[in-house]
């Protein structure tokens, strides 16, 4: 039953207008029809030996070209995942062969890779966080400065998926290098493959992972790019599939669709930022009657990510206001909602006022300018409603 | 044959009207085993429990031993009166080292033996059997009792499974509990099933200031405390309205004072429509602002019905070990807001006199706002 529904007693009611699209995206009808077709005609496994399973691990093989193609890597740098968790965690734990030293991060990191390095300091590795500054960027000097000859890992996001902020991966690959060239390093690319331009060789990084349903394909499917020539080891065991680095069957519909998806998206970079560019400024006109807000990042931002912070509001009661619009919007990460207070609220330093009053605003091409309008309007309209109510 | 003896408590005490607390704790036992096949006979002082599907028998105790009013259970092999079948049950089921003795209780004044020599022949076929058991009569790490019946069986057991004690559900009146999702309320409602009350449970839920997933939670913890409390409906009373009034029209130091007035006042409106006698709170003296005496006397006095606090001199640790022994923790402590946390104020009156509380609010239509709320109560069987 619909959230609205259910509280009132209504019939089921379906988000209209969906705007977290860093949460999740809506799977494009052809991609999930491709996944179906590997579940009912071409559901052969591609480890067997019948000619049919041969089909099967040559689309595996098509799929990894293409993706690495979209991505400027080589096709044997494409490991395919569970999702961007697991793609994470493969990173991080399958990377580090020493049993001492250090692995530096930010509080900014996705959970997936915060909690999966703090792990790590339970099993006896020292792990040094670095800063990050108040629109959510990494601390460049204050991250380069933790590296030092100890230093395993380094783990630096490549779009901040709260605020938006994009790194500048390449810059932190050569610094970080510049201090140790045996030091790992590792940007996770879930906000960033197919919303912003990414190139894998260019960025130089050793390991960079992202996930399918980010960008309108199915949940569980995701991958791990592993520069040519880098060692890593794996994590789970088995059958040997993923050149031993990831056994267990294929999970083939996800993965054509996944390179149907990344082509598409990468694609259409270009177009979408244009387009998501004209929608972020209709929110900030629509907004301009109102005082006490801040865009919590402004400078090199992904275009598809809008977080807003208002003051002396709490974001989820907006976003509850707006589900009776059919308008769906999240607050801070869908991934770490169900903690109190959001990591990257205290790590960029948001003033009390404003802590609470976080909301994240994600597009995809599904978007279109009407209901931006839409969302413009009903969100100047609640936060005014909310502050009347809240402040008395 | 495997058998479950079901010893009862407190019930014993009462005179006439046993019968009374006692069909309804049969009855209840008959709830929590409603998905099971058994055969149910009453015997003196104890019930037992046959016929039943063994692989299923940790599933049944784990059911039986949750009913308030059942004292202690035990698994007993059922044989017939006989030396040679007691003896073999016994040397079954008697632990293999450590010390014990065996305890025999003669019921059956035919059989051919005294106790004392029941346990002294059965102690020494266990102990030919285990010979690492040492026998000790005074303490001992075990005992096997042997049982013998007037009806020619003997029941030999080695456990005694404790479980909850307490008054049947059913025979202590009908209580309202409100339930706002915290830690200490579902213990609450636990406390006083646990002394034989029907519950009925309340939530005020201020949507869209509280989420769909607050309700949730505590129709989930409703779900658990229904696993003792047997029965359970929950009322979710829509708070909104009456809350933004209060924001509105009202000091903000003294919103959780009026807001706990018309929960109370709702609550007890409530209870008489279901023929509940008692509002029940999970308050502990001095635990926040609105849990002083000030405050508590003037929530109190709008109250007509006694209302049962029974955590009132429980520290919040002691509340949390009961929370964790009956499984709502877990779940109480998922951090959604509830409706008291939403408008929380920053300096809440902590001594409010009732004189300023009724001048606060008398700038609200209390009893309009009281009825549009009570038409908007959504009724939830978990």
């Amino acid at each position: 039953m619909g959230i609205i529904a259910a509280n009132r007693g209504e019939k089921k009611l379906t988000a209209v207008h969906y705007f977290d699209n860093c949460a999740t995206t809506r799977v494009d009808d052809d991609i999930a029809e491709l996944i179906v077709r590997f579940h009912t005609t071409d559901y052969f496994n591609p480890s067997a030996r019948s000619t049919y399973s041969l089909q099967i691990a040559n689309e595996i093989t098509a799929a990894r070209k293409k993706i690495a193609k979209s991505l400027n890597a080589g096709g044997g740098e494409i490991f395919f995942t569970s999702g961007g968790t697991e793609a994470d965690n493969l990173a991080i734990f399958g990377s580090l062969r020493a049993k001492r030293g250090n692995v530096v991060v930010t509080a900014s990191e996705h959970a997936a890779v915060y909690n999966a390095v703090s792990e790590l300091s339970n099993r006896g590795y020292e792990v040094r966080y670095a800063r990050v500054l108040s629109d959510g960027h990494i601390d460049k000097d204050d991250f380069v400065s933790k590296v030092d000859g100890e230093t395993l890992l380094a783990c630096f996001m490549h779009v901040n998926n709260e605020t938006g902020a994009i790194n500048d991966v390449r810059l932190l690959n050569t610094l970080v290098k510049a201090r140790n060239p045996k030091t790992v390093t590792f940007s996770d690319g879930v906000q960033a493959v197919g919303k912003i331009p990414v190139n894998l060789r260019h960025l130089g990084v050793d390991l960079y992972s992202f996930a399918g349903h980010k960008i309108h394909c199915s949940k569980g499917i995701g991958a791990l790019y592993v520069r040519d020539g880098f060692r890593l080891a794996p994590t789970v065991f088995g059958g040997g599939q993923e050149k031993g680095i990831r056994s267990g069957t294929e999970y083939v519909g996800g993965i054509a669709a996944l390179s149907v998806a990344v082509e598409r998206a990468v694609a259409n970079v270009e177009r979408n930022a244009e387009t998501f560019t004209r929608y972020k400024q209709i929110i900030r006109d629509g907004l301009s009657g109102i005082t006490s807000w801040r865009e919590n990042c402004q400078r090199d931002a992904s275009p598809a990510i809008m977080s807003l912070a208002f003051a002396d509001i709490r974001g989820e009661v907006l976003l509850r206001m707006l589900e009776s619009d059919g308008i769906v919007i999240g607050t801070g990460s869908a991934c770490s909602s169900k903690k109190k207070q959001s990591r990257i609220a205290k790590a960029i330093g948001l003033d009390d006022n404003y802590a609470e009053g976080i909301v994240r605003i994600s597009f995809s091409k599904y978007n279109t300018e009407e209901e931006v309008r839409l969302l413009a309007e009903k969100l100047a309209k609640y936060v005014v409603e909310l502050r009347s109510t809240m402040l008395g | 044959m495997k058998v479950i003896i079901i010893r009862y408590s407190e019930i014993h005490l009462k005179g006439n009207n046993r019968e009374f607390f006692e069909s309804a704790l049969v009855s209840n036992i008959k709830t929590v085993l409603r998905d099971f096949q058994y055969e149910f006979s009453r015997s003196n002082a104890r019930y037992v429990i046959r016929n039943f599907d063994e692989t299923r028998l940790e599933d049944m105790i784990d059911a039986i031993k949750n009913v308030f009013g059942v004292h202690s259970l035990s698994v007993a092999e059922e044989v017939p009166s006989d030396l040679k079948f007691i003896s073999a049950a016994a040397v079954n089921i008697a632990p293999v080292s450590g010390t014990f003795k065996v305890n025999t209780n003669r019921a059956d004044k035919r059989f051919p033996m005294t106790s004392m020599q029941v346990s002294a022949e059965v102690g020494g076929d266990i102990l030919q059997a285990h010979p690492d058991l040492k026998v000790d009569l005074y303490e001992p790490d075990n005992v096997v009792s042997v049982d013998i019946r007037e009806n020619g069986k003997t029941f030999v057991y080695a456990d005694t499974i404790k479980a909850v004690n307490g008054m049947p559900v059913g025979t202590g009146g009908k209580g309202v509990v409100m339930l706002s999702g915290g830690i200490d309320s579902p213990v609450a409602a636990y406390m006083m099933a646990k002394r034989g009350m029907t519950l009925r449970a309340i939530h005020f839920h201020s949507f869209p200031y509280t989420s769909m997933q607050a309700k949730q939670k505590v129709l989930d913890l409703a779900r658990i405390v229904k696993k003792y409390a047997l029965h359970l409906t929950v009322d979710v009373v829509r708070f909104t309205e009456i809350q933004t009034a209060i924001h509105e029209k009202c000091p903000e130091e003294y919103m959780i004072t009026i807001m706990r007035r018309f929960m109370m006042r709702i609550a007890e409106r409530i209870a008489r429509m279901h023929g509940a006698g008692a509002v029940i709170t999970g308050e502990s003296l001095g635990q926040v602002a609105s849990q002083t005496l000030e405050s508590i006397t003037s929530t109190n006095s709008v109250a007509t019905i006694p209302v049962f606090r029974p955590l009132i001199g429980f520290d919040k640790d002691e509340i949390i070990e009961i929370a964790q022994k009956i499984g709502t923790f877990e779940t109480s402590i998922l951090p959604y807001e509830d409706c008291c946390t939403i408008f929380l104020p920053k300096r809440p009156v902590t001594k409010p006199r009732i004189e300023n509380v009724l001048k606060v609010e008398s700038a609200l239509n209390v009893s309009a706002l009281i009825d549009e709320a009570l038409a908007n109560v959504e009724t939830i069987t978990v």
